[in-house]
């Protein structure tokens, strides 16, 4: 197990490095002098041009690409990821004060999100073929195909519009915090997340418990004398979550993108919406740094799936 | 030879006890739904299995030998299955009437059964020691994880699996197969079951590995003094093992008798044609195999389903379906079954001369 | 040591042994199978033949012209003059509906194709080579399938730009691995077979031999993926045209229609803005869907 762990871990580090470079190189395409991005404006606009050009020749501006390239990876290791064009402030902060909301609302998006795809998928497989399991399944191809954006409108047309129960925006209310408070601003939006992100998981464990439910040692555990609930949990359940868990963590960065798009419509306070009003303003520095974020994540999730997948499998675990 | 004998004894001695059979299975239906029509998998089947016999059901693919098996602790799934008629009566309790707690009860514990490949009928994720234990803790009220643990290392070790300490501990993928099949024996007799169902236990394991599971099952049948039930479509396990066999076609009884008898002289043609195709080490002969290929499960021939086979096949097979009928301590569902009293059955089945 | 599946055992086995036994083969048994799926399927091709008219059709049946601006009515409600009424500029929202139709299904088709083509090629090409190249490939293919679709093509619409064409690209970046990861697979099974080491040895070139045998081979469960792949498009497309970054205005398509949302006064008194489009979306990509499924039934071997 110790050398396919640190086999993947180097692949996983090499094609992080390259995402970098690639992130880098868009440093370069955007419009504008990169040097704008790299050091605060109010240096920029009160330093004098041989300031500037000092400054330049610090960053390596000057130099060969690839000393750029040192220079910017170095940089944005140790938390420098340039500064913001439109308010100056450093990247880092911008988006160190956005990651709480948006983890807040992928975590509790991912755990309903799970909730809906067991409890469907189970009913489904125990039920099969009948209307229930088809209900199911049109449940889980809606929650795949209709767009999560139009969900979240409907979503708030009817709980925030028709029937006034929740609020339509925001993490919470200024005048009125608390943690009812918070929690009542944090229901829509996860929940349309979760129903959102079930889909794909709703259809793999729907099969994956058909497998396990039809299998000999479930007829074993069945001739044991063991309830059919029990069968269903301790021997078919628990072996569907094996697989389930590294598919979760590989599915990782899907759950950001479509938080990425709940928190525009639903003006909530993470690091997707100030990815996109960075875009509508051009901000650069932001979008680049938003990028290495990405690929950071990218990186930790196919990480977590490789170690899920050797530690959780005994059959793997013990080659 | 001897357990009959045990088993006969004890009939002429306590002639009350021994009325009631200890499994009774009567006209037992079970058809299967399937997209292309129904399946009649088991169509009434009635045998009987005595307190400490071993009983041989042997069939081929097809013959409902195992559903049949299945369907004493309930476990055709319903649908695609339908069991639709018959009784089963375990010590006169007809478990198709029981509620699904009794059947828990039972299942595992004064019923236990034993299936063909010890890989996939063994959960792979977990330990092999836990499944035993499983089973032990749960028709034993109060019994700690710890004792239940110990009694699982004693069950290992008296099926004959070597380092039992270690080996509860482990997972199945790491048992060789003849050890696995010994593991699920040991599951089976846990609870020390009054009847064993061991439903092909040998197919699936290697020739030299198959005499020793065999072997295991006669021993921890001896010692608990369980009836067994074997299914198989080998007749040499059926000869070595067997107190009475069951001979089975198209879901259907065709021969019941002991096993000295049936293979001295059967009286079906099927069983002729099942013995003339077992290699014998002192006959030069070709082996005869019945000719032609297993019934249509959907649309069974109509009479008689062995009729298309059968050398003896006359008109009153093809319009009449035979009744399993007592013939003197034995049954057969032949309606000439007279005709192979005396018959030369060896070559009833017509074999090329080389 | 194999398992005899004995077909006295419980369920499929006996099912199959019967069918066997009556005489019934595969293919009938397919079409039957694709027959009994065929109800979502079937409303799938339905509804998504009427969406692919109603686009085509869009000018005669709406009669207006989607950029036509008239300032005098704007957020009229639906009338018999404007049958689902107008938006924030007074174009009618029907023809626009209906010409977003042709952008949506335009950027869904092409984005599929092309991922299509890439991973065929890329695919055979992996899978034929073998060794650092097909490592190589493959490394690649993982790499795209674990980055968020969306979420890079948000900032590369940043960067570059917002312009379909970008989106049409980075949606097909982002879906030729699974094609690719499939051609490959059956490319490897193909080589293992006699006809194919004969062609070989005879001297065939690569580009022949998928064109003749790799090519046909793939080509059901490339169908299947292709379909799917659509479906995608079309909603990553939806979607990033709502968040402004896809198709800009005054073009119209279902995305950017939706944008004007936004507001919650507009989803509270004027449906007619918003639902629409959102529900055409809803269904295409639903139906895309049902047929990929269908299909994916249809081709699948093993049921």
């Amino acid at each position: 197990m110790g050398s396919y762990i640190v086999r993947r871990m180097l692949i996983n580090v090499v094609v992080f490095l390259l995402i970098t470079v690639a992130v880098f190189a868009l440093v370069h395409k955007a419009p504008g002098d990169p040097i704008a991005m790299l050091i605060p404006p109010s240096e920029l606009n009160s330093g004098s041009a041989q300031f500037i050009a000092h400054k330049r020749h610090e960053l390596g501006l000057d130099q060969s690409l690839v000393t750029q390239y040192w220079h910017w990876f170095t940089n944005a290791l140790q938390g420098n990821l340039g500064y913001s064009l439109i308010n100056g402030r450093p990247v880092t902060s911008l988006l160190g004060e956005r990651v709480g909301p948006t983890l807040e609302l992928m975590g509790v998006g991912l755990v309903l999100s799970l909730l809906i795809a067991f409890s469907l998928g189970i009913i489904a497989a125990l039920r099969r073929n009948t209307a229930v399991d088809y209900g199911a399944t049109v449940i889980s191809l809606g929650s795949v195909s209709v767009p999560v954006f139009f969900v979240a409108l409907v979503g708030i047309y009817l709980f925030s519009l028709k029937f006034q129960l929740l609020p339509s925006a925001g993490i919470s209310d200024p005048s009125a915090p608390g943690l009812i408070d918070s929690v009542r601003h944090l229901v829509l939006p996860a929940l349309i997340l979760g129903f959102g992100n079930s889909g794909p998981y709703m259809r793999y464990i729907r099969s994956s418990m058909i497998t396990e439910l039809d299998s000999d040692y479930a007829r074993t555990a069945e001739a044991k004398g063991a309830s059919r609930v029990r069968v269903v949990i301790r021997h078919s359940l628990r072996n569907s979550l094996i697989p389930v868990l590294t598919i979760i963590a590989a599915s990782l960065p899907q759950l950001l993108a479509g938080a990425v798009v709940i928190e525009q419509v639903f003006a909530w306070p993470g690091m997707g919406q100030l990815a996109i009003s960075s875009v509508q303003s051009h901000d650069y520095s932001v979008m680049i740094g938003f990028a290495l974020v990405i690929a950071a994540l990218v990186l930790l999730s196919n990480l977590l799936a490789d170690v899920l997948y050797t530690v959780v499998d005994p059959r793997v675990r013990l080659r | 030879m001897k357990r009959r004998k045990n088993a006969r004894a004890a009939e002429a001695a306590a002639p009350e006890t021994q009325a009631v059979p200890l499994l009774s299975i009567e006209d037992l239906t079970v058809d299967f739904r399937t997209d292309d029509g129904i399946v009649h998998a088991v169509d009434g089947v009635s045998y009987a299995v005595e307190t400490g016999e071993i009983v041989g059901v042997v069939g081929e693919s097809g013959s409902g030998k195992s559903v049949t098996a299945m369907s004493v602790l309930g476990l055709i799934r319903q649908p695609p299955g339908v069991v639709r008629g018959g009784r089963i009566l375990f010590h006169g309790e007809d478990l198709r009437a029981a509620s699904a707690r009794r059947l828990r009860e039972i299942r595992g514990n004064g019923i236990a059964m034993i299936f063909q490949d010890p890989m996939t009928a063994l959960n792979p994720v977990m330990r092999v020691g836990q499944q035993i234990v499983e089973a032990l803790r749960m028709h034993t009220d109060g019994l700690s994880r710890t004792a239940a643990r110990d009694r699982a290392v004693e069950l290992l070790r008296m099926v004959g699996v070597p380092n039992p300490e270690k080996r509860v501990l482990q997972y199945p993928h790491e048992f060789s197969g003849g050890m696995r099949q010994r593991a699920m024996i040991a599951m089976a007799i846990a609870n020390g079951p009054e009847l064993l169902i061991a439903d092909e236990p040998t197919t699936a394991l290697d020739v030299t590995i198959q005499a020793q599971v065999l072997e295991l099952l006669r021993t921890a049948q001896r010692e608990t003094g369980a009836a067994t039930i074997l299914i198989t479509h080998d007749l040499g396990v059926v000869a070595e093992m067997a107190d009475r066999v069951v001979v089975m076609y198209a879901g259907r009884v065709v021969e019941d008798a002991d096993v000295t008898s049936l293979f001295a002289q059967p009286r079906h043609p099927y069983t002729v044609g099942l013995l003339g195709s077992v290699p014998r080490i002192d006959s030069d002969d070709i082996l005869a195999s019945v000719p032609g290929s297993p019934p249509n499960m959907i649309q069974l021939p109509s009479g008689c389903s062995f009729h298309p086979r059968c050398p003896l096949a006359r008109e009153r097979c093809r319009t009449e379906e035979p009744v399993l009928t007592d013939i003197g301590g034995r049954k057969s569902a032949c309606h000439f079954h007279d005709e192979l009293r005396a018959a030369d059955t060896e070559h009833l089945f017509a074999v090329e001369s080389r | 040591m194999t398992a005899v599946r004995d077909a006295d055992a419980v369920g499929v086995p006996i099912a199959e042994d019967a069918r066997v036994a009556a005489g019934h083969r595969s293919p009938i048994r397919l079409a039957l199978r694709r027959f009994r799926r065929h109800r979502m399927a079937l409303v799938g091709s339905v509804v998504l033949l009427i969406v692919i008219l109603a686009a085509v059709f869009a000018g005669p049946i709406s009669g207006h012209d989607p950029n036509a601006i008239d300032l005098m009515s704007t957020r009229a409600a639906p009338s018999s003059q404007h049958w689902l009424g107008t938006d924030s500029t007074g174009r009618d929202v029907l023809s626009r509906l209906l010409y977003a139709g042709r952008v949506s299904l335009g950027v869904g088709l092409s984005a599929a194709l092309l991922a299509v083509l890439a991973g065929t090629l890329l695919g055979s090409i992996s899978g034929l080579a073998g060794g650092w190249l097909d490592g190589l490939i493959m490394r690649l293919a993982d790499v795209f399938m674990s980055f968020p679709s969306l979420v890079v093509m948000i900032v590369l619409a940043g960067i570059i730009g917002p312009s379909v064409t970008t989106m049409v690209i980075a949606i097909g970046m982002f879906q030729w691995p699974t094609c690719a990861r499939l051609v490959r697979g059956v490319t490897l099974s193909l080589r293992e077979q006699e006809y194919v080491h004969a062609a070989r040895i005879a001297g065939a070139r690569p580009a022949w031999l998928m064109r003749k045998h790799i090519i046909p081979a793939a080509l059901p469960p490339v169908t299947v993926v292709g379909t799917l792949a659509v479906a995608q498009g079309i909603s990553l497309e939806a979607t990033m045209s709502f968040l402004g970054l896809g198709v800009q205005p005054p073009a119209a398509s279902w995305g950017n229609m939706l944008t004007e949302a936004q507001s919650l006064t507009v989803i509270s008194s004027m449906p007619w803005l918003w639902v629409p489009p959102g529900v055409a979306v809803a269904i295409t990509v639903l139906a895309v869907n049902f047929i990929g499924d269908g299909l994916r039934d249809a081709v699948d071997p093993r049921r």
